[in-house]
């Protein structure tokens, strides 16, 4: 990292700056999308599930699988700012907050999905006034409000002493926007005791979220493992999703932070060596979940018992083949090999495979959840073959909506960016040893994006 | 056809009107004569008392006039969560009589106003491998002991009940479809959209052992007909199959019967190697099936001719 | 031409109106219907008149919905004794009372019950009439030793030659014990009396009862033609007693109600609820503490 000479320098670079017109474009296209799942969500809500391709076999769909994607890529938020924090890797602190915002925006929309795939949303309430303890779903709202309030609170005291920063210097912005800063900075002055509750709320915060983290993706997997049916019916399926989870979080982080490098210019900040070093630890996630994979899939094959048989000819040589292989190659195998080159793990090829990463994740998701309902137990599958009662492709309105909240979670993404310093500034200050420098106010970077 | 109609309308009536009864005289424990219903107006209702005497019941004491329907749904739902007392029901399918007619299923879509992209009650063409016999097996909902579909169900929407059956309160459902996720045999359907419109169903109180009138995404599936039992008849399926193939029974009396012949049930499943399917998943189904050896007529393929509509779960 | 024209008009009309007509005669042609009626003497209280209306279609036989069956003394039908709508099974009851029952008796000492489906909409009327005569059964239950337990069952009938109650020689009696949807037989399917008009079983001692072992044992004389349906039913304490198992839903468990939720799951998840939470509440107070700080330093 290039020196930083005072915390001047370091706020005019990392403050919050105005959308140029490719930041709105991206914004108003966003926009566009979620509306139009707004509008497909309306004829859910007239029309029934109806809508959907599911049916009485196939009963969950992309909604289900996207749920699991969104809790997947969710649980960044604990990889970064617990683990790595905790374990004192210093490189990784300009991700810090990067990795939070991921996780809120990701867990809200995992949260809101779930109410999409309803039949009644509009009864919602009954998971409080009836709620059965006993129900994996139960425990899986519980964990889910836990995990984002948690989330929340990370992603929000850190950002204490910036907030007053951004108060204090930014003058040339709106009057509201002055005054979020101020109602949220909660009247920070800096002082040691403040400082104090800050380090050991967040500490304590990175301890307690390592559990809750586990918690709700190993529950998702619940929600599948709990059940009677091949595919599903496995003890792998908690550390199979953890792996997987942490897979994507890192390459949604690595997504993320290039193209905040790129077109805020921020690379004396997001440096080549912090790509590198995400690289090494995505590889090294990748193995570890492919570990897992081979767990969840090497057993089964070669027993081959009734009930798993079907489905496991399914992946491999049926139907669901050219999905299964093309997320084993280009979602994980390619991204591997890869990154193990230092070259690969410059920021523009780790970019590009963090993508497939994401994007194999995505459909990953999608062959955990469907393929399982296509083998039932009943109606017996002869010859090993499915049913012409049993189909599934998402219609237009589940891609519509589907694509939406994706869409959603980005926007959030993207309007934090706008409002937020992403990279935590008063951590890098303090590791740099920057004295605050009061007496010039900060001037508004002239050049937009 | 009106009348038709408006009778059938009654009949489901019925139900609330023995609810009433019973909740409000239980010296009375059945309703023998109950046609003097909310349609005709009487002021009396006939009922034979537990010691065969005739009684006459002014209708206000039994508050059947002064329920609203409010009162009449809540009272419903108690009685449907409770179920029949004394009561553990069980059936016995026998695979050796099963030809495929198909009737059972016709009587129960009738019966239940079960829409076309959905059956209650199924039956599957089986053949466990390549040599080993084929032969039709009628699936209705297994009612288990240990039901994996009520313990994942997240607010007690779907329920067992003491005299056995698993039961849906359809006003409580939040089509989470979790139940039917975890029923490993494919049981529960979905009312994936607004449900069919039936004149006769106009105005009906909701009654969870029948499931009517149907709610838009919630599940539904075969329930035993409760309202059947009740009346001490039996269950659509059994009443309407030509050849004998569904026995039903309380499993305390250990009597089973399909309307002309009557068995011990342990005898008959002793006698019979009565079997239930799939027991390694460990759900303890109350439905148990008679192996098809000695079968009335030969396994026939071609018997198939209603089956597209079996299969049939497409919807629009 | 014009001539022509006014006949063609003149064809056309009659055509439709014959079309017409004959529609409204399609529309009009009402189903007949088939009614059967059934008497049943139970011998502890009430006697029942069943009235079934059904007509064919095809093969098969369907109920009747919506049409009134009235009773009658009479076969003029001038003394009605009662009107009955039918219910989704095309079935109506009647019960009567024994003194009710002694209104139908005619000369012969026959009862005489007529009915009529009233005519409607949709079907025409129908009529059926029954003559029963007075048949009764009488049971006697022995328990010789512990295990042998023995039922003589007695029918009489009456005999309209010497118009007194004679035993009823060789005939069937059905006999059971009363289960949830049907009668669980005992003995052979049809017993047949013997000239003094009894029957003697041996009867089982493995069929469970209710929680005190009482069993309602029935003896029944089925649908015969000259005495309708006579059932004797009692309650005997000659059944297995059922052990009750505790309702298997009021213990806590995985498929329990919520409230029946095991208590480990209770106090494992409230317990780390609890705990995260508070925590979580713990840090919210913290950052109430440094906005406090921050106010009061400024």
């Amino acid at each position: 990292m290039n020196t930083l000479t005072s915390i001047n320098e370091l706020t005019q670079d990392l403050q919050p700056r105005k959308f140029g017109l490719r930041g709105q474009l991206w914004t108003t296209l966003l926009v566009l999308i979620v509306l139009n799942g707004l509008v497909s969500y309306y004829f859910q809500l007239r029309d029934g599930l109806s809508v959907t391709a599911m049916s009485n076999y196939v009963s969950w769909g992309i909604y289900i699988s996207n749920f699991v994607f969104f809790v997947a890529i969710s649980l960044v938020g604990s990889l970064i700012s617990a683990i790595l924090k905790l374990s004192n890797a210093k490189w990784s602190i300009p991700l810090t907050r990067i990795a939070e915002i991921i996780a809120v925006a990701n867990i809200m929309f995992a949260g809101l999905i779930i109410i999409v795939d309803m039949g009644r949303p509009d009864r919602i309430l009954n998971l409080f006034i009836y709620g059965r303890i006993q129900s994996p779903i139960v425990w899986d709202v519980l964990v889910v409000s836990t995990y984002l309030a948690i989330s929340i609170l990370l992603l929000y005291i850190p950002l204490l002493p910036d907030l007053a920063l951004l108060r204090d210097k930014m003058k040339d912005i709106p009057k509201w926007q002055h005054q979020l800063y101020k109602i949220l900075s909660l009247g920070w002055t800096g002082s040691e005791a403040q400082y104090k509750i800050l380090h050991k709320s967040v500490n304590g915060l990175a301890i307690v979220i390592i559990p809750v983290a586990l918690g709700i993706h190993t529950v998702t997997s619940w929600l599948f493992a709990s059940t009677l049916r091949g595919g599903w019916n496995s003890t792998n399926f908690g550390p199979y999703f953890v792996a997987g989870a942490f897979v994507v979080g890192a390459a949604g982080v690595i997504s993320l932070m290039y193209i905040a490098r790129r077109y805020y210019k921020l690379e004396r900040y997001l440096t080549d060596d912090i790509f590198d070093k995400m690289g090494k630890l995505l590889v090294m996630l990748s193995l570890v979940y492919t570990y897992f994979t081979i767990n969840e899939y090497l057993t089964p094959a070669f027993k081959m018992m009734e009930g798993e048989r079907s489905l496991i000819q399914d992946l491999f040589v049926g139907g669901f083949a050219p999905m299964f292989w093309g997320v084993q190659i280009f979602g994980v195998l390619i991204p591997v090999l890869v990154m193990l080159f230092k070259k690969g793990r410059k920021p523009l090829p780790l970019f590009i495979v963090a993508n497939m990463v994401i994007v194999g994740a995505w459909f990953k998701r999608y062959l955990i959840v469907i393929p399982t309902l296509f083998h039932p137990y009943l109606p017996a599958i002869k010859q090993n073959g499915v049913p012409s009662a049993i189909h599934y492709f998402p219609t237009w309105n589940e891609w519509s909506i589907t694509i939406a909240s994706l869409a959603g979670s980005m926007l959030v993404i993207t309007i934090l960016f706008r409002y937020l310093p992403f990279i935590s500034m008063w951590e890098i200050a303090e590791e740099q040893h920057l004295e605050p420098d009061p007496i010039n106010p900060m001037v508004e970077k002239s050049k937009n994006l | 056809m009106e009348s038709d109609k408006f009778s059938r309308k009654s009949f489901l009536k019925l139900g609330a009107v023995a609810a009433g009864a019973v909740a409000a005289l239980n010296s009375i424990p059945f309703v023998l004569n109950a046609q003097e219903g909310p349609m005709c107006g009487g002021e009396t209702v006939t009922l034979l008392s537990s010691d065969g005497k005739l009684v006459h019941v002014d209708k206000k004491s039994l508050k059947l006039s002064s329920m609203s329907k409010a009162e009449e749904t809540n009272a419903l739902k108690i009685r449907a969560r409770k179920g029949i007392e004394g009561r553990k029901w069980v059936a016995v399918i026998d695979l050796a009589r099963c030809k495929h007619a198909l009737a059972c299923q016709k009587s129960c879509n009738k019966n239940h106003y079960i829409p076309g992209d959905r059956q209650w009650l199924n039956v599957y063409e089986m053949q466990d491998s390549k040599e080993t016999a084929p032969y039709w097996m009628p699936k209705t909902c297994f009612h288990c002991d240990r039901p994996p579909c009520v313990a994942v169900c997240p607010v007690d929407a779907t329920f067992k009940r003491e005299d056995g059956i698993v039961l849906i309160d359809n006003e409580r459902c939040i089509g989470c479809r979790f139940c039917m996720a975890a029923c490993p045999y494919s049981t529960r359907v979905f009312n994936w959209g607004e449900p069919e419109y039936h004149k006769e169903l106009e105005g009906v109180v909701y009654d969870p052992e029948q499931g009517l009138p149907r709610k838009k995404g919630t599940v539904e599936k075969c329930d035993f007909c409760p309202e059947m039992l009740r009346e001490g008849k039996l269950p659509h399926c059994a009443e309407a199959c030509p050849n004998g193939v569904y026995f039903f029974g309380d499993l305390n009396e250990d009597t089973v019967t399909n309307g002309s012949e009557t068995f011990r049930f342990s005898q008959l499943i002793k006698d019979r190697a009565g079997y239930r399917y799939m027991e390694e998943v460990g759900t303890e189904p109350n439905v148990y099936y008679l192996p098809a050896v000695n079968r009335l007529v030969p396994f026939d393929e071609t018997d198939k001719h209603l089956d597209d509509k079996t299969e049939e779960t497409h919807h629009h | 031409m014009r001539t022509m024209k006014t006949f063609i008009t003149k064809l056309m009309l009659v055509a439709v109106s014959a079309l017409v007509a004959g529609n409204i005669a399609c529309a009009q042609e009402k189903i007949a219907p088939k009614l059967r009626l059934s008497y049943i003497k139970h011998m502890d209280g009430a006697q029942e008149i069943k009235a079934r209306a059904y007509s064919k279609k095809g093969k098969e036989f369907e109920p009747c919905m919506g049409v009134t069956i009235g009773f009658y003394k009479d076969a003029d039908e001038e003394q009605l004794y009662k009107k009955q709508e039918v219910d989704h099974m095309g079935e109506t009851t009647v019960l009567l009372s024994d003194a009710d029952a002694n209104a139908f008796k005619d000369s012969t000492g026959q009862y005489h019950f007529y009915a009529k489906i009233e005519k409607n909409i949709k079907y025409k009327s129908a009529e059926a009439d029954l003559a029963v005569m007075n048949a009764t059964i009488s049971a006697e239950f022995k328990q010789e030793n512990d295990s042998t337990k023995v039922l003589k069952a007695t029918l009489m009938v009456y005999d309209a030659a010497t118009k007194k109650m004679i035993p009823g020689a060789s005939m069937p009696l059905k006999c059971g014990v009363k289960r949830a949807l049907c009668l669980l037989p005992v003995g052979k399917d049809l017993n047949n009396t013997n000239e003094l008009g009894q029957i003697e079983l041996s009867f089982p001692n493995d069929i469970p009862g209710d929680k005190d072992g009482n069993l309602i044992v029935v003896v029944k004389l089925d649908e015969d033609d000259n005495y309708g349906t006579v059932q004797y039913e009692k309650s005997v304490k000659w059944g297995v007693p059922l052990l009750h198992s505790d309702n298997p839903l009021a213990s806590r468990s995985l498929i329990g109600s919520r409230n029946n939720a095991p208590w480990f799951m209770v106090v494992v998840i409230s317990s780390i609820l609890i705990a995260i939470w508070g925590y979580l509440c713990y840090i919210v107070s913290g950052l109430y503490k440094i906005s406090k700080l921050g106010h009061s330093g400024t």
